[in-house]
């Protein structure tokens, strides 16, 4: 039995930062990294499985980026994920989310794995469209948006609930293998313990690249994209007012708004 | 000798470093020197000499990225900024000049240089501008939002107050009425071209001169009678008119001043106002009667303040005990003249947060304390990690829970023994390791363990503690 999970190191701004001077993207120096907050959701889903199952489970941990990307992935190898793979190919460079899906759906297909999780997103780009569209390449159900799982590793359908607007729950019930979307909170994600940590820092990362996923540098990267930047800026900000005077004052200047807005 | 791998930077470079404890300043920043890890390095920084300054400013700037990091990090040190400032790198500086923690020479040397309007207004409002500063913002700007600032900054002298009064004269009424260092004569001309809520601030300010307390108590307007009846050292007669007033917002804050007479009091607890009843209920001293009327109150914010009264006889606090409020159960369970008898019987109440109070009560028993450990929210057993009571059976058994809240609580707990200590210096959650680096019970050598920690800011704290108490 094995489960794959896919994540993605993203990239978080502070307040202050500078374009690029294409304008396509914010300068490297600006960009803070971190395990996306949705993949943390993910494989503590599948940590869980592993852990409350008495058969074997392999969770196998894939992310697709240049070396950086390895601090992400020994983040999930602390955690307790078996393995780590790195797929990167200096073609993959500028690959849109559809792209991204057919390059995780070429490991998919090699390492045959028996259910996939994926974030609901990526909190830096928040397309919102890789785990499905992976799905949709591999030809296998899909569901999007599970904040609530019953499955018994092995079998050949699991439960699912999925958020919708409204606080509403959809269960739904999908035949495996699948790929399932990870929502925030149907989980309480782990921290890596000490000896974690370095364990995995010990561990070997599998390498992967285009060749050995029989991938065409043409399949990928940003000549193969279906949409492009064009640019990428902060808009201009909106009206705001500061209420000034003293504390008293503020207040009562608070509350005239505020009656203003009720129409009172 | 025994030799450790020591994780460095994102792109797991590794070097042998020697994991002994260093013995004095200078085998600690060499450490820092060895490892090239800039959290080291800044930790150590106001430790080298000069030719180890000089490699710890290298591995500092060894990418802009790093740098730009500092230099936002509101606990890098103070002259690890003052370096960064000398770079001419303007996103550098304008971190420099948000961070909290840039000192007074720093932002002077930033004013210095002459920098543009975004960075000068970021330098009128920082909390360590000195008054120089201030003063040379004040005479030489004309920005009115930077002015402001100017103004707001407690750091300003009434030289700087004196020369915005002289160049905006009339335009920051409020910002001076406010402010600590507005002295008499500026106060007094304030409030005479000042409006209500003007008035009201230079009535509590600390420096309002007696005369226009005297000149407030003339006064008809609401807003600036209720901050006039927040001063200490009225006179007895005012306070016994703001008793009086029709508005209940002037009476729920004569009902919180301290100078407030008893038999007002005892008037005030009868009010038909509930902020006004809250107010009296609130008050640190009241009298067994008082305390009595205002426990039958209908409303229970008022219950609940007296519930937490010290003076509360006995048998009122175990009425309040039985109420069908579990709020008002719970302050009973917080209140430190509660007796043991009464806590057992709270120990053992249906709601969780009544519970809770129990754990952290600094009279609960060992015995309460003991019952308690076996409660299954964590809440309580957070309590119960914390309570100083609480045997180290309890504390060790609690330390091994897999719930962040109640491990914190046993590291917190002042009577935590080494021997409970040491297994969660390898506590999952790096906000616990970081917790332990400043623990008593810990010696140099078990806190020298987080010499090598995953996480930067535990690195930090761990080297910024030996900085301070190696040498």
């Amino acid at each position: 039995m094995k489960i794959m999970v896919a994540v993605k190191e993203v990239t978080t701004l502070d307040e202050d930062f500078e374009f690029r001077d294409d304008g396509l993207d914010v300068d490297e120096d600006f960009f803070l990294y971190d395990l996306n907050e949705w993949d943390d959701f993910s494989l503590e889903e599948a940590m869980r499985l592993k852990e409350e199952s008495d058969d074997d489970i392999e969770v196998v941990v894939v992310s697709i980026g240049s070396d950086q990307v390895e601090e992400s992935l020994r983040k999930c190898l602390a955690k307790g994920a078996d393995r780590a793979i790195r797929v990167w190919d200096d073609a993959m460079e500028g690959s849109d989310s559809i792209a991204i899906a057919g390059i995780l759906a070429a490991v998919a297909k090699k390492e045959a794995p028996d259910m996939i999780f994926a974030g609901v997103q990526s909190s830096d780009d928040a397309n919102g469209s890789t785990g499905i569209a992976m799905a949709a390449q591999l030809a296998w159900p899909h569901s999007a948006v599970v904040a609530g799982l019953e499955y018994t590793p092995g079998a050949d359908k699991a439960v699912v609930r999925r958020e919708l607007e409204g606080g509403m729950l959809q269960e739904v019930e999908i035949e495996c293998p699948a790929v399932l979307t990870i929502q925030l909170g149907i989980n309480t994600p782990r921290y890596a313990s000490l000896r974690g940590i370095k364990q995995a820092n010990k561990k070997e990362i599998d390498e992967l690249t285009l060749a050995d996923l029989d991938l065409d540098a043409a399949d990928v990267g940003a000549g193969s994209a279906l949409s492009n930047i064009r640019r990428m800026y902060v808009p201009e900000k909106g009206m705001a007012a500061m209420i000034e005077g003293t504390p008293a004052e503020q207040a009562a200047k608070l509350i005239d708004i505020i009656k203003e807005f009720k129409g009172e | 000798m025994t030799v450790l791998y020591l994780m460095m930077s994102q792109k797991s470079k590794r070097l042998k470093l020697n994991q002994i404890l260093p013995s004095n300043a200078s085998e600690l920043v060499q450490f820092a020197v060895q490892s090239r890890d800039i959290y080291l390095a800044i930790a150590v920084y106001d430790l080298a000499d000069q030719v180890q300054l000089k490699c710890l400013q290298e591995i500092i700037c060894e990418h802009r990225r790093q740098v730009l990091i500092l230099a936002r990090w509101e606990h890098t040190p103070a002259n690890v900024l003052n370096f960064l400032a000398q770079l001419s790198d303007d996103m550098v500086q304008l971190r420099i000049d948000k961070n909290p923690a840039t000192d007074g020479q720093t932002l002077q040397q930033q004013y210095q240089d002459g920098r543009n309007e975004k960075l000068i207004g970021l330098i009128a409002q920082h909390g360590h501008s000195s008054a120089e500063v201030l003063l040379q913002i004040a005479t030489m700007e004309d920005d009115l939002n930077i002015i402001r600032s100017v103004c707001k900054n407690p750091n300003s002298d009434r030289r700087v107050l004196a020369v915005i009064e002289q160049r905006f004269s009339g335009q920051f009424d409020s910002e001076m009425a406010m402010h600590q260092q507005c002295d008499v004569k500026m106060l007094e001309i304030v409030y005479q071209r000042g409006n209500a809520y003007i008035k009201s601030a230079v009535i509590t300010h600390m420096h309002c001169p007696k005369s226009l307390m005297q000149q407030a108590e003339t006064e008809v307007d609401v807003v600036i009678l209720r901050h006039l009846a927040a001063k200490q050292q009225l006179s007895p007669g005012i306070l016994n008119r703001l008793t009086h007033h029709p508005d209940s917002s002037v009476r729920r804050v004569v009902a919180a001043n301290e100078d407030l007479a008893v038999d007002n009091i005892d008037k005030l607890a009868k009010d038909e106002a509930i902020s006004v009843r809250r107010a009296i209920a609130s008050r640190a001293i009241l009298s067994p009667e008082t305390l009595d009327l205002l426990s039958h109150d209908d409303d229970h914010w008022v219950k609940q303040w007296v519930a937490r009264n010290s003076s509360m006889k006995p048998e009122l606090l175990a009425l309040l005990a039985q109420d069908p409020d579990d709020e008002l159960r719970r302050a009973v369970a917080r209140n430190r003249s509660c007796s043991i008898a009464l806590l057992e019987q709270l120990a053992a109440d249906d709601n969780a947060w009544v519970r809770a109070a129990v754990a952290y009560q600094q009279n609960a028993s060992a015995e309460i304390l003991i019952k308690l450990s076996d409660d299954d929210d964590i809440d309580v057993l957070a309590g119960v990690a914390n309570n100083s009571n609480t045997p180290a059976y309890i504390m060790q058994k609690l330390s091994k829970s897999k719930q962040d809240d109640i491990r914190r609580g046993v590291i917190l707990n002042k009577q935590v023994s080494r021997q409970t200590l040491l297994p969660l210096l390898q506590d999952p959650y790096y906000l616990h390791r970081l917790l332990m680096v400043n623990n008593k019970a810990l010696n140099q050598q078990d806190k020298w363990t987080l010499y090598d920690d995953p996480d930067s800011s535990v690195r930090f704290t761990v080297f910024k503690w030996f900085a301070g108490n190696i040498v």
